[in-house]
């Protein structure tokens, strides 16, 4: 039986979102009204999240510490499948991999001795200035989830405020800045990437020491905003974390400049953000006058 | 002691059919399960027009709107912003199929239709949320390719159901 004749024939208790043809008046409306009703509370949720509600957020979390076991039996293979990538990577490009690594602990050997100088000279100074600064506390991280979505650049962490992780603390690799916490339940952490829609870094461009704000586009490559006027950028400038407004520490290394419009500088991450396995974490503990002095 | 009908135990198998394949499609799109972007097609859209299309009447709003919300909360996307847009495709393929045809013809136009309507609810409702112009090819390359995956995800959902084509 096809399946034109088998709705026809079941028309009884067919239930049609906007049905056309029924007896009652009520029930003419019943599905309208229910478009109409669903409609509305979703533009009001909309709103709501819009706002930053902590609401939103904490009905979140608690949705999502319910289906992350689901999530995570249904992200296995998937992680099996980057696994095996990078392992036969590995092995196709062990010599060269070798060798260039030869090559940078030979480097990091001769610079050691004037890192460990300048360790220690930055230590009296700010000993002798009474410098308080936050000190950042790093804790890795595998990552449970890792959504590259078109209109979305987020990622789930497996551990949250039992562990330590609160939100708005910054992500980073060895490469450079990955993004910031966003949303932390007991078990879990939501972060959201530097190239998301939503994402805004305040940053400095060196050689010219310019601030600006670093955007992200939902694209690989995010751009650079509020440029003072008449700042000269070019492609190959280094951008770096300013540490204006507290959140980011100044210096995390974030990209180089990319291509530079009329309108905007195209900024490549440093990090590779689509083939992220592990993220450091970096825990704000502040030593300031309050602690010295508890 | 309920004694049930053989329609109404189909039709809450087929219900529960439709519960599992729209969760499973969820599940594997918010976790970007294959890495592929921008070439990742959305299983969840397809997967909705499927039941829409051909069981139109075991799916309801109620069904649309919590899918959306768990799209919302599992991608991390703003809370109501893909239920608003799976709400509009959901409403724009039932009533296009009750006031135009009852027929299961037409289905690919309707999903290509559909698919650029949801495309353009998308981009408006981003402009709306974030007062910015956005545009990226990345959507359309990925919405490309849902519709390249609809004929094998129709197969293996049609023996899935266990009704035929």
């Amino acid at each position: 039986m096809s399946l034109d004749n088998k709705n026809n024939a079941s028309k009884f208790y067919v239930r049609k979102p906007f049905l056309k043809q029924v007896n009652s008046t009520f029930h003419a409306y019943k599905q309208l009204i229910l478009f109409v009703f669903f409609a509305i509370t979703t533009l009001f949720i909309l709103y709501v999240a819009a706002a930053n509600s902590m609401f939103a957020q904490k009905a979140r979390l608690i949705v999502m510490e319910i289906f992350h076991p689901i999530a995570r039996l249904s992200h296995v293979p998937s992680k099996g499948v980057q696994h095996t990538k990078v392992k036969a990577h590995d092995w196709i490009f062990a010599y060269s991999k070798l060798q260039t690594l030869k090559q940078t602990v030979k480097e990091y050997k001769e610079r050691e001795y004037y890192i460990q100088k300048l360790e220690h000279e930055n230590a009296e100074l700010r000993r002798l200035l009474n410098v308080t600064e936050a000190i950042h506390h790093v804790l890795k991280q595998s990552l449970s989830s890792h959504t590259q979505k078109t209109f979305v650049k987020s990622l789930l962490l497996g551990q949250g405020l039992n562990q330590g992780i609160m939100a708005q603390s910054p992500l980073v690799t060895q490469e450079g800045l990955v993004g910031r916490t966003v949303e932390s339940s007991d078990n879990l952490t939501r972060a959201l990437l530097i190239t998301d829609l939503n994402s805004r870094v305040p940053i400095i461009i060196k050689p010219s020491n310019k601030h600006a704000i670093l955007m992200g586009t939902n694209s690989d490559y995010p751009v650079l905003r509020y440029l003072p006027y008449g700042t000269e950028i070019k492609k190959g400038d280094i951008i770096r974390t300013s540490g204006s407004g507290g959140l980011f520490p100044a210096g995390i290394p974030v990209g180089t400049v990319e291509k530079v419009t009329a309108d905007e500088a195209v900024v490549k991450p440093f990090a590779k953000l689509d083939s992220l396995s592990f993220v450091n974490i970096l825990t704000h503990e502040l030593n300031t006058f309050s602690s010295k002095f508890r | 002691m309920l004694i049930l009908s053989d329609l109404t135990k189909k039709n809450i198998i087929i219900k529960f059919k439709m519960m599992v394949s729209l969760l499973f499609a969820t599940l594997i799109d918010q976790y970007s399960f294959f890495h592929f972007l921008p070439f990742q097609p959305s299983f969840t859209i397809i997967t909705l027009f499927y039941w829409t299309f051909f069981f139109e009447y075991h799916m309801s709003f109620v069904v649309v709107f919590f899918l959306g919300l768990l799209t919302d909360i599992l991608g991390g996307s703003l809370l109501g912003e893909n239920t608003f847009v799976l709400l509009a495709f959901y409403a724009g393929i039932s009533f296009y199929r009750e006031y135009f045809t009852e027929r299961s013809q037409y289905e690919w136009a309707i999903l290509w239709g559909s698919t650029i309507v949801i495309l353009c609810v998308h981009f408006l409702l981003i402009w709306a949320i974030h007062k910015r112009i956005f545009f990226c090819i990345d959507p359309v390359i990925g919405h490309f390719f849902s519709l390249l995956f609809y004929p094998s995800l129709k197969r293996v959902m049609f023996w899935f159901v266990g009704e035929e084509e």
